[in-house]
Protein backbone atom coordinates (compact mmCIF):
# COMPACT_ATOMS: atom_id res chain seq x y z
CA UNK A 1 0.00 0.00 0.00
CA UNK A 2 1.43 3.39 -0.92
CA UNK A 3 2.35 5.26 2.20
CA UNK A 4 0.43 8.17 3.59
CA UNK A 5 3.24 10.47 2.76
CA UNK A 6 2.64 14.17 2.27
CA UNK A 7 3.19 15.57 -1.20
CA UNK A 8 6.14 17.76 -1.96
CA UNK A 9 5.72 21.24 -3.31
CA UNK A 10 6.71 20.17 -6.81
CA UNK A 11 4.12 17.42 -6.82
CA UNK A 12 1.45 19.79 -5.54
CA UNK A 13 2.35 22.30 -8.20
CA UNK A 14 2.23 19.61 -10.86
CA UNK A 15 -1.32 18.79 -9.79
CA UNK A 16 -2.45 22.37 -10.24
CA UNK A 17 -0.40 22.92 -13.38
CA UNK A 18 -3.05 21.83 -15.93
CA UNK A 19 -5.38 24.48 -14.52
CA UNK A 20 -2.85 27.26 -14.38
CA UNK A 21 -4.48 28.99 -17.33
CA UNK A 22 -7.89 28.81 -15.79
CA UNK A 23 -7.27 29.81 -12.20
CA UNK A 24 -5.93 33.17 -11.14
CA UNK A 25 -2.26 33.09 -10.14
CA UNK A 26 -2.88 33.98 -6.51
CA UNK A 27 -5.28 31.07 -6.20
CA UNK A 28 -2.76 28.66 -7.69
CA UNK A 29 -0.18 29.78 -5.15
CA UNK A 30 -2.62 29.51 -2.30
CA UNK A 31 -3.67 25.99 -3.22
CA UNK A 32 -0.07 24.80 -3.42
CA UNK A 33 0.71 26.46 -0.13
CA UNK A 34 -2.28 25.01 1.70
CA UNK A 35 -1.70 21.53 0.34
CA UNK A 36 1.88 21.54 1.56
CA UNK A 37 1.03 23.19 4.89
CA UNK A 38 -1.59 20.59 5.70
CA UNK A 39 0.61 17.73 4.60
CA UNK A 40 -1.95 16.15 2.31
CA UNK A 41 -1.38 12.90 0.47
CA UNK A 42 -1.38 12.74 -3.29
CA UNK A 43 -4.94 11.50 -3.41
CA UNK A 44 -6.21 14.11 -0.99
CA UNK A 45 -4.36 16.84 -2.83
CA UNK A 46 -5.87 15.77 -6.09
CA UNK A 47 -9.34 15.93 -4.62
CA UNK A 48 -8.68 19.36 -3.17
CA UNK A 49 -7.48 20.70 -6.50
CA UNK A 50 -10.51 19.28 -8.28
CA UNK A 51 -12.81 20.84 -5.75
CA UNK A 52 -11.07 24.21 -5.99
CA UNK A 53 -11.33 24.23 -9.76
CA UNK A 54 -14.98 23.24 -9.61
CA UNK A 55 -15.80 25.93 -7.06
CA UNK A 56 -13.96 28.53 -9.06
CA UNK A 57 -15.71 27.65 -12.29
CA UNK A 58 -19.06 27.80 -10.56
CA UNK A 59 -18.31 31.26 -9.26
CA UNK A 60 -17.70 32.69 -12.71
CA UNK A 61 -20.30 34.91 -14.27
CA UNK A 62 -22.27 33.56 -17.24
CA UNK A 63 -21.59 35.42 -20.46
CA UNK A 64 -24.61 37.59 -21.17
CA UNK A 65 -25.04 38.68 -17.58
CA UNK A 66 -25.81 42.40 -17.24
CA UNK A 67 -22.67 43.09 -15.23
CA UNK A 68 -22.67 46.79 -15.99
CA UNK A 69 -26.15 47.28 -14.62
CA UNK A 70 -25.37 45.19 -11.57
CA UNK A 71 -22.15 47.06 -10.93
CA UNK A 72 -23.83 50.43 -11.35
CA UNK A 73 -26.52 49.57 -8.85
CA UNK A 74 -24.10 47.94 -6.45
CA UNK A 75 -22.06 51.08 -6.29
CA UNK A 76 -24.92 53.54 -6.63
CA UNK A 77 -27.17 52.24 -3.90
CA UNK A 78 -24.65 52.40 -1.03
CA UNK A 79 -23.63 55.83 -2.31
CA UNK A 80 -27.01 57.15 -1.29
CA UNK A 81 -26.04 56.34 2.25
CA UNK A 82 -22.87 58.34 2.20
CA UNK A 83 -22.67 61.38 4.38
CA UNK A 84 -21.08 64.51 3.07
CA UNK A 85 -18.63 65.16 5.85
CA UNK A 86 -14.93 65.76 5.31
CA UNK A 87 -12.59 63.86 7.50
CA UNK A 88 -9.66 65.28 9.36
CA UNK A 89 -6.44 63.39 9.52
CA UNK A 90 -6.25 62.39 13.14
CA UNK A 91 -3.91 64.68 14.99
CA UNK A 92 -3.14 67.07 12.21
CA UNK A 93 -5.52 69.94 12.25
CA UNK A 94 -5.14 71.37 8.80
CA UNK A 95 -4.67 68.33 6.62
CA UNK A 96 -8.00 67.46 5.04
CA UNK A 97 -8.65 64.75 2.51
CA UNK A 98 -11.75 64.84 0.38
CA UNK A 99 -13.72 61.77 1.25
CA UNK A 100 -17.20 60.48 0.76
CA UNK A 101 -19.45 61.35 -2.13
CA UNK A 102 -17.48 64.39 -3.39
CA UNK A 103 -14.34 62.28 -3.66
CA UNK A 104 -16.18 59.48 -5.45
CA UNK A 105 -17.48 61.99 -7.97
CA UNK A 106 -13.97 63.34 -8.40
CA UNK A 107 -12.59 59.91 -9.21
CA UNK A 108 -15.37 58.90 -11.55
CA UNK A 109 -15.27 62.24 -13.35
CA UNK A 110 -11.53 61.77 -13.83
CA UNK A 111 -10.84 65.32 -12.65
CA UNK A 112 -7.46 66.56 -13.64
CA UNK A 113 -7.12 68.77 -10.58
CA UNK A 114 -7.91 67.08 -7.30
CA UNK A 115 -9.31 69.22 -4.53
CA UNK A 116 -6.98 67.77 -1.87
CA UNK A 117 -3.99 66.26 -3.62
CA UNK A 118 -1.99 64.11 -1.26
CA UNK A 119 1.02 61.89 -1.59
CA UNK A 120 2.08 59.12 0.72
CA UNK A 121 5.83 59.03 0.46
CA UNK A 122 7.50 55.92 1.77
CA UNK A 123 11.18 55.87 2.54
CA UNK A 124 13.99 53.52 1.77
CA UNK A 125 16.16 51.53 4.09
CA UNK A 126 18.33 53.79 6.14
CA UNK A 127 15.75 56.54 6.02
CA UNK A 128 12.55 54.91 7.11
CA UNK A 129 13.56 54.10 10.65
CA UNK A 130 15.10 57.41 11.55
CA UNK A 131 13.00 60.41 12.35
CA UNK A 132 15.83 62.79 11.55
CA UNK A 133 16.42 61.30 8.15
CA UNK A 134 12.71 61.38 7.48
CA UNK A 135 12.55 65.04 8.43
CA UNK A 136 15.46 65.67 6.11
CA UNK A 137 13.57 64.23 3.18
CA UNK A 138 10.43 66.04 4.24
CA UNK A 139 12.22 69.37 4.21
CA UNK A 140 13.64 68.56 0.82
CA UNK A 141 10.13 68.00 -0.42
CA UNK A 142 8.33 70.86 1.19
CA UNK A 143 8.23 73.90 -0.98
CA UNK A 144 9.99 76.87 0.51
CA UNK A 145 9.74 80.25 -1.15
CA UNK A 146 11.70 83.37 -0.35
CA UNK A 147 8.67 84.67 1.43
CA UNK A 148 8.74 81.69 3.78
CA UNK A 149 12.20 82.52 5.08
CA UNK A 150 12.20 86.32 5.16
CA UNK A 151 11.26 88.73 7.82
CA UNK A 152 10.62 91.37 5.20
CA UNK A 153 10.95 91.96 1.51
CA UNK A 154 11.02 95.56 0.40
CA UNK A 155 11.37 97.31 -2.90
CA UNK A 156 13.86 100.10 -3.30
CA UNK A 157 12.51 102.27 -6.11
CA UNK A 158 15.55 104.50 -6.17
CA UNK A 159 18.13 101.84 -6.67
CA UNK A 160 15.75 99.50 -8.51
CA UNK A 161 16.60 96.82 -6.02
CA UNK A 162 14.78 94.39 -3.80
CA UNK A 163 15.95 94.06 -0.24
CA UNK A 164 15.31 90.82 1.59
CA UNK A 165 15.71 90.51 5.32
CA UNK A 166 16.10 86.86 6.18
CA UNK A 167 14.75 85.43 9.39
CA UNK A 168 17.20 83.06 11.11
CA UNK A 169 14.53 81.05 12.86
CA UNK A 170 12.58 80.40 9.69
CA UNK A 171 15.79 79.59 7.87
CA UNK A 172 16.64 76.98 10.44
CA UNK A 173 13.12 75.58 10.40
CA UNK A 174 13.24 74.92 6.72
CA UNK A 175 16.87 73.91 6.63
CA UNK A 176 17.75 76.73 4.28
CA UNK A 177 20.97 78.70 4.24
CA UNK A 178 21.32 82.30 3.05
CA UNK A 179 23.45 81.20 0.14
CA UNK A 180 20.58 79.00 -1.06
CA UNK A 181 18.56 82.18 -1.34
CA UNK A 182 21.37 83.80 -3.26
CA UNK A 183 21.57 80.80 -5.55
CA UNK A 184 17.86 80.97 -6.23
CA UNK A 185 18.03 84.66 -7.01
CA UNK A 186 21.00 84.14 -9.25
CA UNK A 187 18.83 81.94 -11.37
CA UNK A 188 16.46 84.73 -12.26
CA UNK A 189 18.66 87.77 -12.04
CA UNK A 190 19.13 88.28 -15.74
CA UNK A 191 22.01 89.98 -17.48
CA UNK A 192 22.06 93.23 -15.61
CA UNK A 193 21.13 92.01 -12.15
CA UNK A 194 23.38 91.30 -9.25
CA UNK A 195 22.89 89.69 -5.90
CA UNK A 196 24.75 90.65 -2.78
CA UNK A 197 24.70 88.94 0.56
CA UNK A 198 25.31 90.89 3.73
CA UNK A 199 24.91 88.73 6.78
CA UNK A 200 21.19 88.13 6.84
CA UNK A 201 20.32 90.72 4.24
CA UNK A 202 20.18 89.99 0.56
CA UNK A 203 20.25 92.88 -1.87
CA UNK A 204 19.06 92.06 -5.32
CA UNK A 205 19.93 94.81 -7.71
CA UNK A 206 17.71 94.13 -10.64
CA UNK A 207 19.39 96.40 -13.15
CA UNK A 208 15.97 97.29 -14.46
CA UNK A 209 14.79 100.72 -15.42
CA UNK A 210 11.06 100.19 -15.52
CA UNK A 211 9.08 100.57 -12.33
CA UNK A 212 6.32 98.27 -13.52
CA UNK A 213 8.79 95.54 -14.37
CA UNK A 214 10.32 96.07 -10.98
CA UNK A 215 7.01 95.49 -9.33
CA UNK A 216 6.53 92.31 -11.29
CA UNK A 217 9.97 91.12 -10.35
CA UNK A 218 9.13 91.78 -6.75
CA UNK A 219 6.18 89.39 -7.02
CA UNK A 220 8.36 86.79 -8.66
CA UNK A 221 10.93 87.10 -5.95
CA UNK A 222 8.39 86.64 -3.21
CA UNK A 223 7.20 83.35 -4.66
CA UNK A 224 10.57 82.20 -5.87
CA UNK A 225 11.31 78.61 -5.02
CA UNK A 226 14.30 78.34 -2.74
CA UNK A 227 14.03 74.75 -1.74
CA UNK A 228 11.66 71.89 -2.20
CA UNK A 229 9.47 70.50 -4.89
CA UNK A 230 6.96 72.48 -6.86
CA UNK A 231 3.43 71.79 -5.81
CA UNK A 232 4.18 70.40 -2.38
CA UNK A 233 2.74 72.80 0.08
CA UNK A 234 3.55 70.85 3.21
CA UNK A 235 5.34 67.64 4.07
CA UNK A 236 4.61 65.98 7.38
CA UNK A 237 6.44 63.08 8.90
CA UNK A 238 4.31 60.44 10.56
CA UNK A 239 5.04 57.17 12.20
CA UNK A 240 3.10 54.28 10.71
CA UNK A 241 2.14 51.88 13.47
CA UNK A 242 1.43 48.92 11.22
CA UNK A 243 4.61 49.09 9.23
CA UNK A 244 6.79 50.32 12.05
CA UNK A 245 8.45 52.97 9.99
CA UNK A 246 8.32 56.66 9.27
CA UNK A 247 6.55 57.94 6.23
CA UNK A 248 5.80 61.37 4.84
CA UNK A 249 2.38 62.70 4.00
CA UNK A 250 2.40 65.68 1.67
CA UNK A 251 -0.22 68.23 0.96
CA UNK A 252 0.11 68.74 -2.75
CA UNK A 253 1.23 66.18 -5.24
CA UNK A 254 4.23 65.99 -7.54
CA UNK A 255 4.86 62.34 -8.14
CA UNK A 256 7.54 62.69 -10.79
CA UNK A 257 9.75 64.81 -8.59
CA UNK A 258 9.12 62.85 -5.42
CA UNK A 259 9.89 59.47 -6.93
CA UNK A 260 13.30 60.56 -8.11
CA UNK A 261 14.26 62.07 -4.79
CA UNK A 262 16.96 60.45 -2.73
CA UNK A 263 15.72 58.42 0.19
CA UNK A 264 12.30 57.90 -1.32
CA UNK A 265 11.13 54.37 -1.92
CA UNK A 266 9.83 54.74 -5.45
CA UNK A 267 8.11 51.38 -5.36
CA UNK A 268 5.66 52.20 -2.62
CA UNK A 269 5.11 55.91 -2.87
CA UNK A 270 1.65 56.83 -4.11
CA UNK A 271 -0.48 59.80 -4.92
CA UNK A 272 -4.21 60.27 -4.93
CA UNK A 273 -4.18 62.11 -8.23
CA UNK A 274 -5.20 59.51 -10.80
CA UNK A 275 -4.04 61.51 -13.80
CA UNK A 276 -0.64 61.99 -12.32
CA UNK A 277 -0.31 58.29 -11.71
CA UNK A 278 -1.31 57.60 -15.30
CA UNK A 279 1.32 60.03 -16.54
CA UNK A 280 4.14 58.87 -14.32
CA UNK A 281 3.44 55.20 -13.75
CA UNK A 282 1.26 54.19 -16.67
CA UNK A 283 -2.34 53.27 -17.35
CA UNK A 284 -2.34 49.94 -15.51
CA UNK A 285 -1.13 51.69 -12.40
CA UNK A 286 -3.87 54.25 -12.89
CA UNK A 287 -6.42 51.47 -13.06
CA UNK A 288 -5.15 50.04 -9.80
CA UNK A 289 -5.21 53.51 -8.30
CA UNK A 290 -8.83 54.05 -9.31
CA UNK A 291 -9.78 50.78 -7.65
CA UNK A 292 -7.79 51.61 -4.54
CA UNK A 293 -9.21 55.09 -4.18
CA UNK A 294 -12.81 54.06 -4.75
CA UNK A 295 -12.60 51.13 -2.34
CA UNK A 296 -11.06 53.50 0.15
CA UNK A 297 -13.92 55.97 -0.10
CA UNK A 298 -16.57 53.30 0.34
CA UNK A 299 -14.80 51.48 3.14
CA UNK A 300 -14.16 54.68 5.01
CA UNK A 301 -17.89 55.38 4.99
CA UNK A 302 -18.50 51.91 6.35
CA UNK A 303 -20.00 50.55 3.14
CA UNK A 304 -19.22 47.10 1.87
CA UNK A 305 -19.11 46.93 -1.92
CA UNK A 306 -17.58 43.95 -3.66
CA UNK A 307 -14.38 44.97 -5.40
CA UNK A 308 -15.36 43.44 -8.73
CA UNK A 309 -18.01 46.06 -9.36
CA UNK A 310 -15.40 48.72 -8.89
CA UNK A 311 -12.95 46.75 -11.02
CA UNK A 312 -15.48 46.89 -13.82
CA UNK A 313 -15.76 50.67 -13.56
CA UNK A 314 -11.98 51.03 -13.49
CA UNK A 315 -11.62 48.78 -16.51
CA UNK A 316 -14.27 50.67 -18.44
CA UNK A 317 -12.49 53.92 -17.67
CA UNK A 318 -9.02 52.74 -18.67
CA UNK A 319 -9.23 50.01 -21.28
CA UNK A 320 -8.70 52.36 -24.21
CA UNK A 321 -5.30 53.29 -22.83
CA UNK A 322 -6.15 56.68 -21.43
CA UNK A 323 -8.35 57.64 -18.52
CA UNK A 324 -11.87 58.42 -19.66
CA UNK A 325 -14.42 60.13 -17.49
CA UNK A 326 -17.61 58.15 -17.00
CA UNK A 327 -19.78 60.99 -18.26
CA UNK A 328 -20.59 62.41 -21.65
CA UNK A 329 -16.97 63.35 -22.40
CA UNK A 330 -15.81 59.81 -21.86
CA UNK A 331 -17.30 56.36 -21.65
CA UNK A 332 -20.91 57.32 -22.29
CA UNK A 333 -20.10 59.91 -24.93
CA UNK A 334 -17.91 57.64 -27.00
CA UNK A 335 -20.55 55.05 -27.74
CA UNK A 336 -20.98 54.46 -31.46
CA UNK A 337 -24.76 54.43 -31.26
CA UNK A 338 -26.57 57.72 -31.83
CA UNK A 339 -29.63 56.66 -29.90
CA UNK A 340 -27.54 55.60 -26.93
CA UNK A 341 -25.83 58.96 -26.74
CA UNK A 342 -29.06 60.81 -27.27
CA UNK A 343 -30.64 58.83 -24.45
CA UNK A 344 -27.86 59.86 -22.12
CA UNK A 345 -27.49 63.63 -22.36
CA UNK A 346 -27.88 66.54 -24.80
CA UNK A 347 -30.56 64.65 -26.68
CA UNK A 348 -31.50 67.11 -29.38
CA UNK A 349 -27.95 67.96 -30.37
CA UNK A 350 -27.04 64.31 -30.99
CA UNK A 351 -30.16 63.63 -33.00
CA UNK A 352 -29.84 66.74 -35.11
CA UNK A 353 -26.12 66.26 -35.83
CA UNK A 354 -26.70 62.63 -36.74
CA UNK A 355 -29.56 63.51 -39.06
CA UNK A 356 -27.54 66.18 -40.78
CA UNK A 357 -24.67 63.76 -41.34
CA UNK A 358 -26.87 60.90 -42.37
CA UNK A 359 -25.54 58.64 -39.66
CA UNK A 360 -26.60 55.03 -39.34
CA UNK A 361 -27.24 53.36 -36.00
CA UNK A 362 -26.39 49.69 -36.29
CA UNK A 363 -28.44 48.76 -33.23
CA UNK A 364 -25.67 46.60 -31.84
CA UNK A 365 -25.82 47.70 -28.24
CA UNK A 366 -28.25 47.32 -25.39
CA UNK A 367 -29.60 50.85 -25.05
CA UNK A 368 -30.57 51.36 -28.65
CA UNK A 369 -32.35 48.03 -28.86
CA UNK A 370 -34.37 48.79 -25.77
CA UNK A 371 -35.39 52.13 -27.23
CA UNK A 372 -36.34 50.65 -30.54
CA UNK A 373 -38.18 47.82 -28.81
CA UNK A 374 -36.54 45.04 -30.81
CA UNK A 375 -37.46 41.48 -30.07
CA UNK A 376 -34.03 40.61 -28.83
CA UNK A 377 -31.88 42.93 -26.78
CA UNK A 378 -28.24 41.72 -26.85
CA UNK A 379 -28.20 40.87 -23.16
CA UNK A 380 -28.81 37.60 -21.32
CA UNK A 381 -31.06 35.35 -23.40
CA UNK A 382 -30.80 37.74 -26.32
CA UNK A 383 -27.20 36.79 -26.80
CA UNK A 384 -27.98 33.15 -27.45
CA UNK A 385 -28.14 32.11 -31.08
CA UNK A 386 -29.88 28.82 -31.59
CA UNK A 387 -29.86 26.53 -34.60
CA UNK A 388 -31.48 23.21 -35.37
CA UNK A 389 -29.33 20.26 -36.23
CA UNK A 390 -30.91 18.04 -38.85
CA UNK A 391 -28.97 14.76 -38.86
CA UNK A 392 -29.75 13.74 -42.42
CA UNK A 393 -29.13 17.12 -44.05
CA UNK A 394 -25.75 18.58 -43.09
CA UNK A 395 -26.78 22.25 -43.52
CA UNK A 396 -28.18 24.27 -40.58
CA UNK A 397 -31.50 26.05 -40.52
CA UNK A 398 -31.83 28.96 -38.15
CA UNK A 399 -34.23 29.43 -35.30
CA UNK B 1 -9.02 7.62 -31.17
CA UNK B 2 -11.89 10.05 -31.58
CA UNK B 3 -10.92 13.71 -31.37
CA UNK B 4 -12.49 15.51 -28.46
CA UNK B 5 -14.67 18.48 -29.20
CA UNK B 6 -12.97 21.55 -27.74
CA UNK B 7 -15.07 24.50 -26.76
CA UNK B 8 -13.19 27.62 -27.72
CA UNK B 9 -15.69 30.26 -26.73
CA UNK B 10 -17.44 30.62 -23.41
CA UNK B 11 -17.63 28.23 -20.46
CA UNK B 12 -17.79 24.43 -20.91
CA UNK B 13 -21.27 24.35 -19.46
CA UNK B 14 -24.62 25.56 -20.66
CA UNK B 15 -25.15 29.11 -19.40
CA UNK B 16 -28.38 29.96 -17.63
CA UNK B 17 -29.33 32.17 -20.55
CA UNK B 18 -28.67 29.46 -23.10
CA UNK B 19 -30.76 27.06 -21.07
CA UNK B 20 -33.63 29.53 -20.80
CA UNK B 21 -33.51 30.26 -24.51
CA UNK B 22 -33.50 26.62 -25.47
CA UNK B 23 -36.36 25.64 -23.23
CA UNK B 24 -38.31 28.67 -24.39
CA UNK B 25 -37.76 27.99 -28.07
CA UNK B 26 -38.57 24.30 -27.76
CA UNK B 27 -41.67 24.99 -25.68
CA UNK B 28 -42.83 27.42 -28.37
CA UNK B 29 -42.34 24.76 -31.03
CA UNK B 30 -44.30 22.24 -28.99
CA UNK B 31 -47.07 24.71 -28.38
CA UNK B 32 -47.36 25.26 -32.12
CA UNK B 33 -47.81 21.56 -32.71
CA UNK B 34 -44.34 20.05 -33.06
CA UNK B 35 -44.14 16.35 -32.17
CA UNK B 36 -42.55 15.78 -28.75
CA UNK B 37 -39.44 13.66 -28.50
CA UNK B 38 -40.59 12.02 -25.28
CA UNK B 39 -43.52 9.65 -24.65
CA UNK B 40 -45.63 12.37 -23.12
CA UNK B 41 -48.91 10.45 -22.80
CA UNK B 42 -47.19 7.74 -20.83
CA UNK B 43 -45.41 10.26 -18.63
CA UNK B 44 -48.54 12.32 -18.14
CA UNK B 45 -46.88 15.52 -19.32
CA UNK B 46 -49.03 18.33 -20.69
CA UNK B 47 -47.12 21.56 -20.09
CA UNK B 48 -44.84 22.43 -23.04
CA UNK B 49 -42.29 24.04 -20.75
CA UNK B 50 -42.15 20.92 -18.62
CA UNK B 51 -41.80 18.74 -21.69
CA UNK B 52 -39.09 20.97 -23.14
CA UNK B 53 -37.14 20.95 -19.86
CA UNK B 54 -37.15 17.16 -19.77
CA UNK B 55 -36.19 16.90 -23.42
CA UNK B 56 -33.20 19.11 -22.64
CA UNK B 57 -32.28 17.20 -19.52
CA UNK B 58 -32.27 13.89 -21.37
CA UNK B 59 -30.21 15.45 -24.16
CA UNK B 60 -32.81 14.64 -26.78
CA UNK B 61 -32.77 18.03 -28.50
CA UNK B 62 -30.92 18.28 -31.83
CA UNK B 63 -29.84 21.87 -31.39
CA UNK B 64 -26.67 23.83 -31.88
CA UNK B 65 -25.60 27.01 -30.15
CA UNK B 66 -23.55 29.53 -32.08
CA UNK B 67 -21.42 31.45 -29.62
CA UNK B 68 -20.03 34.75 -30.83
CA UNK B 69 -17.07 36.77 -29.61
CA UNK B 70 -17.29 40.57 -29.70
CA UNK B 71 -14.63 40.47 -32.39
CA UNK B 72 -16.88 38.60 -34.81
CA UNK B 73 -15.51 35.13 -34.27
CA UNK B 74 -17.93 32.32 -33.61
CA UNK B 75 -18.13 28.62 -32.81
CA UNK B 76 -21.02 26.23 -33.33
CA UNK B 77 -21.46 23.94 -30.34
CA UNK B 78 -23.88 21.02 -30.48
CA UNK B 79 -25.86 20.72 -27.28
CA UNK B 80 -24.50 17.33 -26.40
CA UNK B 81 -21.09 18.82 -25.64
CA UNK B 82 -22.36 21.26 -23.08
CA UNK B 83 -22.78 20.08 -19.50
CA UNK B 84 -25.98 20.98 -17.82
CA UNK B 85 -25.36 22.47 -14.40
Amino acid sequence: MSGRRPVTEEEARALVEPYANVLPKSLVEEVVRKVVENKLTLEEARRVVDRVVLSYMKSLVDPGEAVGMVAAQSIGEPSTQMTLRTFHFAGVRELNVTLGLPRLIEIVDARKTVSTPIMEVYLEEGYKNSREKALEVARKLELTTIENVSRSITVDYIEYAIIIELDPEMLENRGVKPRDVVKALNRIKGKKGSVELNGLTVIFRTGLEDAIKLRRTYERVRNLRVKGVKGIRRAIVRYDEELGEYKIITEGSNLAAALSMEGVDYRRTISNNIHEIAEVLGIEAARAAIIREMMNVLEEQGLDVDVRHIMLVADAMTFTGRIRQVGRHGVAGEKPSVLARAAFEVTVKHLVDAAVRGEVDELKGVVENVIVGSRTVPLGTGIVKLMMLYPKIEAEGSE
Amino acid sequence: MSTKFIIRIGPPWLTKYEKARIIGARALQLSLGAPPLLPVEEMGLRDPIEIASLELRYKLLPMVIRRWTPGGDYQDIPLKYLEIR
